[in-house]
């Protein structure tokens, strides 16, 4: 299936949960904050959330700033 | 003395806020937060950049400051709104700054969409402070929309240009009862030391620090000039004057009032 991820198209394998997504990214899991269609989605809900064709995610971080 | 800074019901150790950004390694933040004092520290929230993975910069920051992460990035208030809220939502506590920039020559901030963030933020539990351009009324809709300070700007961020809004800045310490943070745009100590004179409650700095050639040593050069010059603002200092006024008494000269000769 098909889904966004900051902003660019990306293939997933059908049925992925979020956390599949951000493992086999190799994502620091500590770090990243997600966005799920407009929506914050919190930690613990990672792993039960499955993901849909068309979803757009955000993947962000804290970064240094002035 | 008691000189003790409040902002949003929090007391606030150290009156010089350390930006984050420009380091050349993330190593050297917490050396130059330790020799700045600063305990208000600004971050920003990005995108993941697949690409290049980078440590987490968080883990570089030492435990009892107040982490206030920025919108920048922002050119509206609703992106503003949106990134303060995720900030929020990653464990960044209710602190943020907003920064609202559409303009990309100067980064000069948009005063109308930051209130109009402001007001939706306060509502929404944050401790909000505005990052602005030094105009007064702005500054009263600012506050009037609960804002926990205003940060007017001292020149365009990141030009090390200094106080060029001085006049500004200093109607806004009169007139606007919050703390008034200057931000952006010092590049030396004395500058920070100037504002501080003039009254500011604090000063935010991050390009003077990460771009001087020794960081730890110009943020410490940075607490000091922000202690000197709230010190000198608290002494209330003398009036100055045109002509000069001998500091040495003028009278019981050693001389004769006609030369006579020997």
């Amino acid at each position: 299936m098909q889904v966004k991820i900051n902003g660019k198209a990306a293939e997933l394998p059908d049925n992925s949960s979020l956390k599949d997504l951000l493992l086999a990214r190799e994502l620091p899991l500590d770090v990243v904050i997600i966005e799920l269609n407009g929506e914050i989605i919190h930690r613990g809900q990672w792993e039960a959330l499955k993901l849909s064709p068309d979803d757009s995610l955000e993947v962000l971080r804290i970064i240094s700033g002035g | 003395m008691e000189d003790k800074l409040e902002i949003g019901g929090r007391q606030v150790e150290s009156r010089l806020f350390m930006g984050t950004g420009k380091f050349a390694d993330y190593r050297l933040i917490p050396e130059v937060i330790k020799a700045s004092k600063a305990q208000v520290i600004t971050v920003a929230l990005r995108r993941v950049d697949f690409g290049t993975p980078e440590e987490n910069m968080l883990n570089y920051l030492p435990p009892g400051i107040i982490l206030m992460p920025n919108t920048s990035g922002a050119r509206n208030a609703a992106e503003a709104i949106r990134i303060a809220r995720i900030a929020r939502a990653a464990g960044c506590g209710n602190w943020v700054k907003i920064e609202v920039v559409s303009d990309q020559k100067y980064l000069l901030p948009d005063n109308f969409e930051t209130v109009k963030a402001i007001e939706v933020l306060v509502k929404d539990g944050f401790v909000v402070l505005p990052y602005m351009s030094p105009d007064l009324m702005a500054a009263k809709r600012m506050a009037e929309a609960g804002a926990a300070a205003i940060m007017p700007l001292g020149a365009p961020i990141g030009t090390n240009r200094g106080l060029k809004t001085r006049e500004l800045i200093q109607i806004l310490i009169s007139e606007i009862n919050l703390p008034i943070i200057v931000d952006a745009g010092i590049g030396r100590p004395s500058e920070a030391a100037e504002a501080m004179e003039l009254g500011a409650a604090a000063v935010l700095v991050n390009t003077a620090v990460a771009t001087a050639d020794n960081p730890v040593l110009m943020a410490e050069a940075f607490a000091q000039a922000v202690e000197a010059g709230r010190k000198a603002y608290l002494s209330g200092p003398g009036a100055t004057r045109h002509f000069a006024e001998a500091s040495s008494p003028l009278t019981g000269f050693l001389r004769n009032e006609r030369s006579e000769s020997v």
